[in-house]
C-alpha cells in the first residue's frame, strides 16, 4: 500500500554506520566530499575510493541498491566526461581526426570527473540510506543550534521538515481517498494524454490543498496549545550522544584525509 | 478553594469591527458564566454553531474575551506574558487526531509539550513515560503515529497534554470522529484521567450518553448557557432539550416516560428501576 512507503531512501538497519551519531555522520560526509576534490593523482582518488568501499561494506547496503543510486545521474556523469575530453587539450595527443582532438590530459580529467561524482553521489546517499529523514532533521538542529545567530533559523526549518515528513503519509491517504471519491463519481485518472489526466487531477488536488490549509490552521492551534513558541527556551528530551563509534569514524576519515594529503605531496600531480 | 477556570460575564465575537450600537453584532459566544474547581468534571453540550469551540479556545488564551473575563488559577488571560503559564494549566485535545500530533515517533509526541517547557531531559523523560502508561500506549511509544487507530492517536494526543501536567483539560468533541471503540477507549481514558489523577475535565461533546457521567451539564445554545445542573437535573427538561435541537439519553427518556423515580441516565440503571417497580 502506498501508506507504507518509506520517505526519503532511507534503508532501516543496525550496522555500525547506521548507529553512528547523525551530527558525525553529517559532518563526515561533508569533510569526505571536500577530500574526493582535493585528489590530485590516481593514488590518492584510489585511497578515497577505497575509504568508501569499506564504508559501504560495514553499512552491510547492498551494492544494488548503492548502484541504483547513481543511475540517475548516470546521463549527467556521461555528458560531463565527454565533454571534458573534449575540452581538455593538456598532455599527449592520443587522437586528431577532423575536428576530434582528444589528448591524455583529457582523458585523465574525464576519468576523474566520473570516479568524483560517483563517489560523491555515494556518499551522500550513503548518508540518507543510513539515517532515518527524522534523525537528520534533528541532527541538523542539534549541529547548528551552537550557534546562537543561527539557532532560531535552523529550528525553524528543522520544524518545518518534521512536521513535513509527520504529514506526508497523511496526505498520501487523503489522496488516495479523494481519488477513489472522484472514480466513484465517475472520474476518469488513467486513460488520456499528458493533459488530459492533468486536468482530471484538478478535481483531486484541489480538495487536498483546503484540507491542508485547514489541517495547517489547526495543528498551529495544537501547537500554541502546548506552549509553543519556537526555539526560545525550548529544550530536547533525547539529546544526541557521541559514542566510541563516532570516535572511530573520526579517526577514519581523518586518517584518509591525511592519506590523500600525503600522497599529493608524495606522487606527481596528473590533475 | 481557588478554581482553576472561571469565567465571568464573557462575550466573544469573530467579527472584526465591534460596534455595539448597531446592535448587530453576532456574539459567538454571550454572557457566559461558570467555573470548574479542581476535580470537576463538566460535560458542555450544544448543537452545532453554539459556540461549544469558541468556549473552549477561550478557555486557554487562544481567543481573547471582548467582554468580561476569563481567569485561570487568578490569571486573566488578557495577560499576555502569562499565556504560557495559563497553557500549561489548561489542556486542551481537539476533535480531529491526526491534526494535533506533530512528530514522527509516538513519544516524541508527548515529549512536544514538555520540550516546549524547557524542562531538562530527564524530566520529560519521566513525564512522557507515565503519560503513556496513563493512557495506556506504552508499548506503542516507538511507533509512527500514522500506522495507529483513531482511537489510538486520540489517546496519543491525550497523553501530550497530561504530559504538560495541567490542572485542567478541555476535550471538545474529543470522540467526534472515532468509531464506538475508540470513543470507549477515549472515554475511559479521560474517566481515569478524572478520577485517578484527578485532573478537573471539561469535556465538550454531542453524545448525550458521555454527558451522564459528568458531575454537571451546560448546554448552550446560541452562544449562552441555556441550562445547566447535575446531568438528571437537566435532562429532566426532555422538551427543553428537544427544542434546541438535542436528545437526551433513551435510558432517561423511557424513565420519565414510564413515570420511575430516581436520577436516572443509564441502561442499567433504568433496567434496575424497572425491575424493582415491577417487583413491588
Ligand atoms: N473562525 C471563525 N470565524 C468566524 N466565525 C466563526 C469562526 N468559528 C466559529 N464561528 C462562528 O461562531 C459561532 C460559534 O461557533 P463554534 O465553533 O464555537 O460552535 P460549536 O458549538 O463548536 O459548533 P460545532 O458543534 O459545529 O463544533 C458560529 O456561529 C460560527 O459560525
Ligand atoms: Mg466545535
Amino acid at each position: 500500500m502506498l501508506k507504507d512507503i518509506t520517505i526519503g531512501q532511507f534503508f532501516p538497519g543496525n550496522s555500525v554506520i547506521h548507529r553512528m551519531d547523525p551530527r558525525m555522520k553529517l559532518i563526515l560526509t561533508i569533510v569526505y566530499i571536500v577530500i574526493i576534490f582535493l585528489c590530485k593523482n590516481f593514488w590518492s582518488l584510489g585511497l578515497v575510493v577505497l575509504a568508501l568501499i569499506i564504508v559501504v561494506a560495514l553499512s552491510k547496503i547492498p551494492v544494488k541498491v548503492i548502484l541504483k543510486s547513481i543511475k540517475p545521474i548516470a546521463i549527467i556523469i556521461t555528458f560531463t566526461a565527454v565533454l571534458n575530453m573534449f575540452y581538455v587539450r593538456t598532455g599527449d595527443p592520443l587522437l586528431d581526426w577532423k575536428f576530434i582532438h582528444i589528448t591524455t590530459g583529457g582523458v585523465i580529467t574525464a576519468v576523474f570527473m566520473i570516479i568524483r561524482i560517483c563517489a560523491l553521489v555515494v556518499a551522500s546517499s550513503l548518508l540518507t540510506y543510513t539515517t532515518s529523514p527524522t534523525l537528520i532533521t534533528d541532527g541538523i538542529e542539534q549541529l547548528f543550534s551552537k550557534f546562537k545567530f543561527m539557532r532560531n533559523g535552523v529550528h525553524t526549518i528543522a520544524m518545518m521538515m518534521t512536521i513535513a515528513l509527520r504529514f506526508i503519509p497523511t496526505l498520501i491517504e487523503e489522496f488516495e481517498k479523494i481519488t477513489n471519491a472522484q472514480k466513484a463519481r465517475g472520474a476518469d485518472l488513467e486513460t488520456g494524454n499528458l493533459v488530459q489526466r492533468a486536468k482530471a487531477l484538478i478535481p483531486v488536488l484541489v480538495p487536498l490543498f483546503i484540507t491542508s490549509f485547514r489541517r495547517a490552521y489547526e495543528l498551529a492551534f495544537a501547537m500554541e496549545c502546548r506552549c509553543y513558541h519556537g526555539a526560545e527556551g525550548r529544550t530536547r528530551m533525547k539529546l544526541m550522544k557521541y559514542t566510541k563509534l563516532d570516535a572511530f569514524g573520526f579517526a577514519f576519515i581523518a586518517l584518509a584525509t591525511g592519506g590523500v594529503v600525503a600522497l599529493n605531496i608524495f606522487f606527481q600531480h596528473v590533475i | 478553594m481557588e478554581s482553576i477556570l472561571k469565567f465571568d460575564g464573557v462575550y466573544f465575537t469573530y467579527d472584526d469591527e465591534v460596534d455595539e450600537t448597531q446592535g448587530n453584532v453576532h456574539w459567538a459566544v454571550s454572557d457566559l458564566s461558570f467555573e470548574v474547581n479542581p476535580g470537576d468534571f463538566i460535560a458542555v453540550l450544544g448543537h452545532n454553531g453554539s459556540g461549544k469551540s469558541t468556549l473552549a479556545k477561550l478557555s486557554n488564551a487562544i481567543l481573547i474575551p471582548d467582554k468580561g473575563e476569563v481567569t485561570v488559577k487568578g490569571i486573566s488571560t488578557k495577560d499576555e506574558d502569562r499565556t504560557l503559564e495559563i497553557r500549561q494549566h489548561v489542556g486542551m485535545v481537539f476533535q480531529n487526531p491526526d491534526n494535533q500530533i506533530v512528530a514522527t515517533v509516538v513519544e516524541e509526541d508527548v515529549a512536544f509539550g514538555p520540550e516546549n517547557l524547557g524542562l531538562p531531559p530527564e524530566e520529560i523523560r519521566r513525564r512522557v513515560d507515565e503519560a503513556l502508561k496513563a493512557v495506556g500506549m506504552y508499548e506503542f511509544r516507538e511507533n509512527e503515529p500514522h500506522k495507529l487507530s483513531g482511537g489510538q492517536k486520540q489517546r496519543v494526543a491525550i497523553a501530550g497534554i497530561i504530559a504538560m501536567q495541567p490542572e485542567c483539560v478541555v476535550l471538545d468533541e474529543s470522540t467526534a470522529m472515532l468509531d464506538p471503540k475508540g470513543r470507549r477507549e477515549v472515554m475511559d481514558t479521560v474517566r481515569k484521567l478524572h478520577d485517578e489523577l484527578g485532573m478537573a475535565v471539561v469535556f465538550i461533546t454531542h453524545h448525550m450518553d458521555e454527558a451522564a457521567f459528568a458531575d454537571k451539564v451546560l448546554v448552550m445554545d446560541k452562544g449562552k448557557v441555556f441550562l445547566t445542573g447535575t446531568p438528571y437535573e437537566v435532562f429532566r427538561h426532555v422538551d427543553e432539550i428537544r427544542g434546541v435541537g438535542l436528545d437526551v439519553p433513551q435510558a432517561t427518556e423511557l424513565a420519565l416516560a414510564l413515570g420511575l423515580p430516581g436520577d436516572i441516565l443509564t441502561y442499567g440503571e433504568c433496567a434496575d428501576a424497572i425491575m424493582h417497580s415491577l417487583e413491588n
